[in-house]
């Protein structure tokens, strides 16, 4: 099976075969030039597309209004848990999760406080902006766009700004 | 990316560090082997000049991707100068570890401190031990 819907924040395509016939697709792709990467790699990958991944971004204690995941969730439904999200909805998440950009040299990092208040839930080094990157729950009124933020990055205060998803997006190639 | 190598005129800390004697000062960077552990690094913290350093203790951060790690001093001194190329382009430390990829210049505060630490073969041993 050939897939489209990978969560990756890069164009391609996930292959899906009988588990005996894994090594052998694995290695008739790879010797097409194809180089594999790891997760370190995909990490960045989707931290530039700004996809929450769970464990970080979205966990049992987070909810999806709060996450921006509201698009995924039909509350015209009756579902367990769609009364509260309706009450998240109606009056407005308390905090929000929210891409940044470094402006100072820092790589930031999971679970860093962020000094007005929240937490940095995922960060690493952006390729592609050669900065730090990182989205993280900030209080609902310092969710806009150009906000600055202070991420205490091992007890040094470093800058950082709220910038619009994604964080980076590929000029569109035909 | 450098080839892996461990020059004969350089003293080596147990924690991967190197440093090169220059008459009252030392200059002080990362082992081929520490970068190659690391990846490509894509920031280094560096101390402020005049800072005072100790021998085995930390001395500032560099980071991968991947991973963060501490920089530890093999000398006691203060610090005179630090690799602002290496601030504004740290894969140099990658591509050129003893060389270009040095990290800082101390002045040292204890010269008989470089008599304890490895030279490149016991330093070669150390890591074919690991």
């Amino acid at each position: 099976m050939v897939n489209r819907t990978g969560y990756t924040g890069e164009e391609g395509c996930e292959l899906m075969c009988m588990a005996e016939d894994a090594a052998a697709l694995w290695d008739t792709v790879t010797a097409r030039a194809i180089l594999p990467c790891g997760l370190g790699a995909r990490d960045t990958l989707r931290l530039e597309a700004c996809f929450p991944l769970h464990g970080n971004d979205i966990t049992p204690e987070t909810d999806p209004i709060s996450a921006g995941l509201g698009w995924t969730c039909a509350l015209q439904k009756d579902f367990t848990g769609v009364e509260e999200l309706r009450r998240i909805k109606e009056r407005g998440p308390d905090e929000k999760l929210v891409p940044f950009v470094m402006e100072e040299r820092a790589v930031p990092r999971t679970d860093m406080p962020i000094v007005e208040g929240g937490r940095v839930t995922s960060g690493s080094h952006s390729p592609m902006l050669d900065v730090g990157i990182g989205m993280g729950y900030v209080r609902a009124d310092l969710a806009a766009p150009d906000t600055e933020l202070t991420i205490d990055v091992r007890g040094r205060q470093r800058k950082a700004r709220v910038v619009a998803k994604p964080i980076y997006k590929r000029p569109e190639s035909n | 990316v450098a080839d892996e190598s461990y020059p004969d005129d350089l003293l080596y800390h147990p924690e991967h560090d190197w440093a090169r004697l220059d008459g009252g000062d030392a200059v002080l960077g990362i082992t081929w082997f520490a970068q190659d552990s690391l990846g490509e690094l894509v920031h280094y913290e560096p101390p402020d000049v005049g800072a005072t350093i100790g021998k085995d203790a930390s001395y500032g951060e560099v980071e991968s991707v991947k991973a963060v790690s501490d920089l530890i001093s093999p000398l006691s001194g203060e610090v005179v100068e630090v690799n602002q190329r290496v601030v504004d382009a740290p894969e140099t430390v990658n591509e050129d570890p003893y060389g270009g990829g040095w990290l800082i210049r101390i002045r040292l505060a204890d010269p008989s401190e470089a008599d304890a630490l490895l030279d490149a073969a016991a330093y070669k041993q150390l890591l074919a031990e690991q």
